[in-house]
C-alpha cells in the first residue's frame, strides 16, 4: 500500500474525546491530509477491528531541537555508543538516516522514535531567539512530527530595559516582532529575572544574589521584578491573541518550599490565561536545607479552581535523564550536588543554558518524592483537559517513557506495587501514600496525550478526528498491559501518510513547522535597530530566521 | 557445551572491525551458529562475526581468539565474566567498560584497553586484563575497580582519571600516566613520566604489592623479579588537582 490519498479505517474502537466519541466502533475516513465525513464505496480500507483508534499524540513540552539540546548531544557521547540507532528500512527504497539514541536522540532518530510511539506533533519548549535558526534547521531534519518553537523571553536585556522604563506597550510590540522574526509559536518564560541575575554574577552580592528567590526581587533596576515580567508577558500573549498563552517555568524550580512561589505566581496572574509547565518541579513543600515534602495537593487545588490556568506535569520517571534548561542557576546546583559534568552557556543579551546529565533512582529520597508529586498532580487533577502529560523530555525522563507513565496512571495495582519499591523517606503526607484509587480511562489518556495539549496549544486541526482535522491517526493494539499498548502502535498515519504500518516504520515524510506571525507596530523595529547596533553580536538584518522586514 | 569457543580470523578485515559483541560471558548460552551471526561493524557497515571469524566450539565461558587482530576493536566490551585468551595482539578498546572476568592479550593492545567509552564518567568496573606486550594510550583510564597489567610500555595516559583500582606497568609509562586520578594505584616497575601534580610521600614496602605480584607470577606466569616483590617503592600522592587520594608507586631498584 502506498501513501493513501484515500483511506477508510474500519471497525476500530475510536477514542476522540474532543468530539465526544468514547470507544464507539466506527469508521474514520481520510482523504488527502484531512479527515473527511465519508468516502465512496471502494476506497482502500485499513482493517482496525479489535484495535483502538486515537488522534496522533501531541507533546506540549519537550526539548528536541536547537542549540541547547545540541550542546547536550555533544556532552553525552557515551549515550550514543550505548544506543546506536540504525537507519530504518523505509518503503520504496526511500532514504533513511541512522543516528544515535540515549536521552537526547539525534534529529532523525527523534522523529522516527516519536512516530514509533504514535506521536505526530511536538513542541520544542525553549528556543533562544539568537539560536532560532539552528532550531529550525534541526527541525527540518526531524521527520514526521509537526513542530513549533516556544521562544525564550523574560530575561532578555531589551525586554528588561523596556520594563525598567515603564514601556509595557513597546514590550508587547517587541514580543510580537520577535515571535515573527524567529518563526516562534508561543512565548516561553523561564525563571523570570533569575537568569538575568545569574548572568550578571549577582553584582557582588554573593550566592543569594545570583538568582531571584521570589516574585518581588529586583532584577537590575528596582522597577523590574519577576512579577512585572510575568504580568507583562501574560498580558502580551493574551493581547496578541496568540493560540497558546504564556508558557511559564516558574522561579525556584526544584527547590524545597517552592510551592509558595508557584502559588504566588498563579495568584499574580489570576484571571489571565497562563500555562504552567512541568508543574511537578514547582510543587514542593519544606525548606531549603531542612527537608522536602510534597505540596502537590495545594498546587493542584489552585489549578482545579481556576479555569484560566493550565499545566503540564513534567513527570519524573526512574532511569537516565538529561536536565537541560535555560535556568542556569538550577543547573549549577545540580552540577555541584551530583558532581557530574555540565555545560553552562551565556546566550548573549537573551538568556542562558545549563545542562547536567542525571539519573532518577527509586532508592533516592528526592527522586522518589518527585515521582510521587507528579503522580499526585495527575491523579488529583479534576480536569484532564487542563493538566496534560509531559516528562519535560529529557529532563524528567525521555519521551520514550510515556507508555510506562500511562500504565502508572491507568493501573492502580501496578502503581501501588511500584510505590512499595521506592524510597518512602519523604513521602509522609503525600496523597499517593494515603492511597489514590483513581485510574485513568482510555478516554482520559486520549485527553492528556492528544486532545488536551492540542486544545491548550490552540491547534484546532490537531488532537481530534472530526471532519477537517489533520489526518494524524494512531491505531493501537488493545493490549491489557497499557505500557505495551502505547509503546507499540500497530499503525500511525501522519497527514494522510501511513508512516507506521504493521508496527514497522515505513515512511518518513517531512513534518511541518507551526508558527505565528502577530502584527506589530513597525516603530519598535526602529528602536530595536539602535539597540542591535549598540549591543548585539549580529546586525539587526541578520537576526532571526528570515531577513528582517 | 565445549571446553572453549575458538574464533580464528579467516578473513582479514580491510577496515577497522568493531567487534564489541565478543565477550566470554555472552557466549555461554550461544551455539556456534548464533555466535557467527552476532553483529559487527566493518568500516562503518554492518556485518556478522561469521563473515570474518571461523567459530569452533559453543556454549562456553572460555574463549580463544587467533589471528592478526590489529584491526579488531572492542573485544570484551562490557564483559561480565569468563575468560578470553587472545593469542596475539588486539586493536583498541579491549575490555572497555568491563565488569568482570579475565582478558589475556598475548601481544600488544591498542588504545583505551580497559578504558571507558568516550564521555563516560566511569570505565572498567571489575575484572582483570593482562597485556603481554605494550599498551596504547589511556590503558585503564577512568577505571572504577579492577586490574590492568602491561608487561611492556604504556603510552600516554595510563590509568588517567582512575576512580579506584590498579594499573601495573612493567615497562615505561609515558606522559600523563595517572593524570586526574582520584583514588587507586598506578604501579610503575619501570620509568614513569609523573605528572607534576603528584607529591612525594615516602619510600616504603607496600604490604599489598607482594601479594599482587606473586599472584601475577603464579596465575599468568609473568616474569616478576624477586627484588620487585621484596623491594621498596616510592609513593607519590595524587592527583592533587583532583581528590588526591590515589598513588603512584614507583619501584626503587636496589
Amino acid at each position: 500500500m502506498s501513501a493513501p490519498a484515500r483511506l477508510r479505517i474500519t471497525g476500530g474502537r475510536v477514542y476522540d474525546p474532543a468530539n465526544g466519541v468514547d470507544g464507539a466502533v466506527r469508521d474514520v475516513c481520510i482523504e488527502g491530509d484531512r479527515i473527511v465525513a465519508e468516502l465512496p464505496a471502494g476506497a482502500p480500507r485499513l482493517d482496525a477491528r479489535g484495535l483502538i483508534v486515537m488522534p496522533g499524540g501531541v507533546d506540549i513540552h519537550a526539548h528536541v531541537a536547537g542549540s541547547s539540546v545540541n550542546h547536550g548531544r555533544r556532552l553525552l557521547p557515551e549515550e550514543h555508543a550505548a544506543d546506536p540507532a540504525p537507519a530504518p528500512t523505509l518503503a520504496d527504497g526511500a532514504t533513511a538516516r541512522s543516528g544515535t539514541g540515549g536521552t537526547i536522540p539525534s534529529t532523525f532518530t527523534t522523529g522516527y522514535r516519536y512516530a514509533g510511539l504514535g506521536y505526530t506533533t511536538a513542541m520544542e519548549a525553549a528556543v533562544a531567539p539568537l539560536a532560532a535558526r539552528q532550531a529550525h534547521a534541526e527541525l527540518d531534519d526531524t521527520p514526521i512530527i509537526d513542530a513549533g518553537c516556544f521562544v525564550l523571553l523574560g530575561n532578555d536585556e531589551y525586554l528588561l530595559r523596556q520594563l525598567a522604563a515603564g514601556e509595557s506597550a513597546r514590550a508587547r510590540e517587541y514580543a510580537a516582532w520577535l515571535l515573527g522574526a524567529t518563526r516562534g509559536y508561543a512565548i516561553k518564560v523561564v525563571n523570570p529575572g533569575g537568569i538575568a541575575r545569574w548572568k550578571s554574577g549577582g553584582g557582588g552580592g554573593g550566592d543569594a544574589a545570583r538568582n531571584v528567590t521570589g516574585l518581588d526581587d529586583a532584577v537590575g533596576s528596582s522597577a523590574v521584578t519577576p512579577r512585572l515580567i510575568l504580568e507583562t508577558l501574560a498580558a502580551a500573549a493574551n493581547a496578541l491573541q496568540l493560540p497558546h498563552p504564556v508558557h511559564i517555568h516558574c522561579n525556584n524550580l526544584g527547590q524545597p518550599g517552592n510551592v509558595a512561589t508557584t502559588l504566588a505566581t498563579m495568584q499574580a496572574l489570576t484571571g489571565r490565561r497562563a500555562h504552567f509547565t512541568h508543574l511537578q518541579f514547582h510543587s514542593y513543600g519544606g525548606e531549603r536545607g531542612k527537608g522536602w515534602s510534597s505540596a502537590a495537593k495545594q498546587v493542584i487545588e489552585h489549578v482545579n479552581a481556576h479555569p484560566e490556568v493550565s499545566a503540564d506535569v513534567g513527570q519524573v520517571m526512574f532511569g537516565p535523564a538529561t536536565t537541560v534548561t535555560a535556568d542556569g542557576p538550577v543547573e549549577h546546583l545540580l552540577h555541584v550536588s551530583t558532581g557530574r559534568k555540565w555545560v553552562n552557556v551565556d546566550i548573549e543579551l537573551e538568556t542562558g543554558c545549563g545542562i547536567v546529565p542525571y539519573a532518577y533512582k527509586e532508592k533516592a529520597a528526592v527522586a522518589a518524592l518527585q515521582w510521587a508529586v507528579g503522580l499526585e498532580l495527575f491523579l488529583l487533577a479534576r480536569d484532564p483537559w487542563r493538566v496534560v502529560l509531559s516528562t519535560d523530555h529529557p529532563n524528567g525522563g525521555s519521551f520514550r517513557s510515556y507508555p510506562e507513565l500511562i500504565r502508572l496512571l491507568m493501573d492502580r495495582a501496578y502503581r501501588d506495587e511500584k510505590l512499595k519499591q521506592v524510597n518512602q523517606k519523604l513521602l509522609a503526607g503525600s496523597a499517593l501514600l494515603d492511597g489514590l484509587g483513581r485510574e485513568y480511562t482510555l478516554s482520559e489518556i486520549a485527553v492528556v496525550t492528544r486532545a488536551g495539549p492540542a486544545r491548550l496549544l490552540g491547534l484546532s486541526n490537531k488532537g481530534h478526528l472530526g471532519v477537517g482535522a489533520d489526518a494524524d491517526v494512531t491505531i493501537y493494539p488493545d493490549d491489557p498491559d497499557r505500557a505495551t499498548m502505547f509503546s507499540t502502535p500497530r499503525h500511525v498515519i501522519k497527514g494522510g501518510t501511513l508512516v507506521v504500518e504493521e508496527g514497522q516504520l515505513r515512511r518518513a515524510p517531512a513534518g511541518r513547522r507551526l508558527s505565528v506571525r502577530p502584527a506589530f507596530d513597525a516603530a519598535v523595529t526602529k528602536d530595536l535597530r539602535r539597540f542591535f547596533d549598540e549591543y548585539a553580536c549580529v546586525a539587526f538584518e541578520n537576526y532571526g530566521v528570515e531577513p528582517a522586514p | 557445551m565445549s571446553a572453549a569457543v575458538t574464533l580464528s580470523l579467516a578473513q582479514q578485515p580491510e577496515h577497522t572491525l568493531v567487534a564489541d559483541c565478543i565477550a566470554a560471558d555472552r557466549f555461554a548460552s550461544l551455539g556456534a551458529k548464533q555466535i557467527a551471526e552476532l553483529p559487527v561493524v566493518h568500516g562503518g557497515r554492518r556485518a556478522t562475526l561469521g563473515d570474518f571469524f571461523k567459530v569452533r566450539g559453543e556454549r562456553s565461558t572460555t574463549l580463544r581468539i587467533e589471528g592478526d587482530l590489529a584491526r579488531v576493536e572492542g573485544i570484551g566490551t562490557a564483559m561480565a565474566g569468563g575468560e578470553i585468551v587472545i593469542a596475539g595482539g588486539a586493536g583498541r578498546d579491549v575490555g572497555v567498560q568491563m565488569i568482570g572476568g579475565r582478558i589475556d592479550v598475548g601481544g600488544d593492545a591498542g588504545d583505551n584497553a580497559g578504558g571507558a567509552r568516550p564521555g563516560a564518567s566511569r570505565g572498567m568496573a571489575g575484572g582483570e586484563i593482562v597485556i603481554r606486550g605494550s599498551a596504547g594510550a589511556e590503558a585503564g583510564a577512568r577505571m572504577r575497580r579492577g586490574l590492568v597489567v602491561v608487561t611492556g610500555d604504556a603510552r600516554r595516559g595510563a590509568g588517567s582519571g582512575m576512580i579506584a583500582g590498579t594499573v601495573v606497568v612493567f615497562g615505561k609509562a609515558a606522559a600523563g600516566a595517572g593524570r586526574f586520578l582520584k583514588r587507586g594505584s598506578l604501579v610503575a616497575l619501570g620509568a614513569i613520566e609523573r605528572p607534576a601534580t603528584f607529591r612525594y610521600a615516602c619510600t616504603y614496602r607496600p604490604p599489598h604489592l607482594p601479594v599482587l605480584l606473586r599472584y601475577l607470577r603464579a596465575r599468568y606466569g609473568l616474569a616478576v623479579a624477586e627484588p620487585q616483590i621484596t623491594g621498596r617503592y616510592a609513593r607519590y600522592s595524587g592527583d592533587l588537582a583532583e581528590l588526591g587520594r590515589g598513588e603512584i608507586l614507583q619501584w626503587v631498584a636496589p
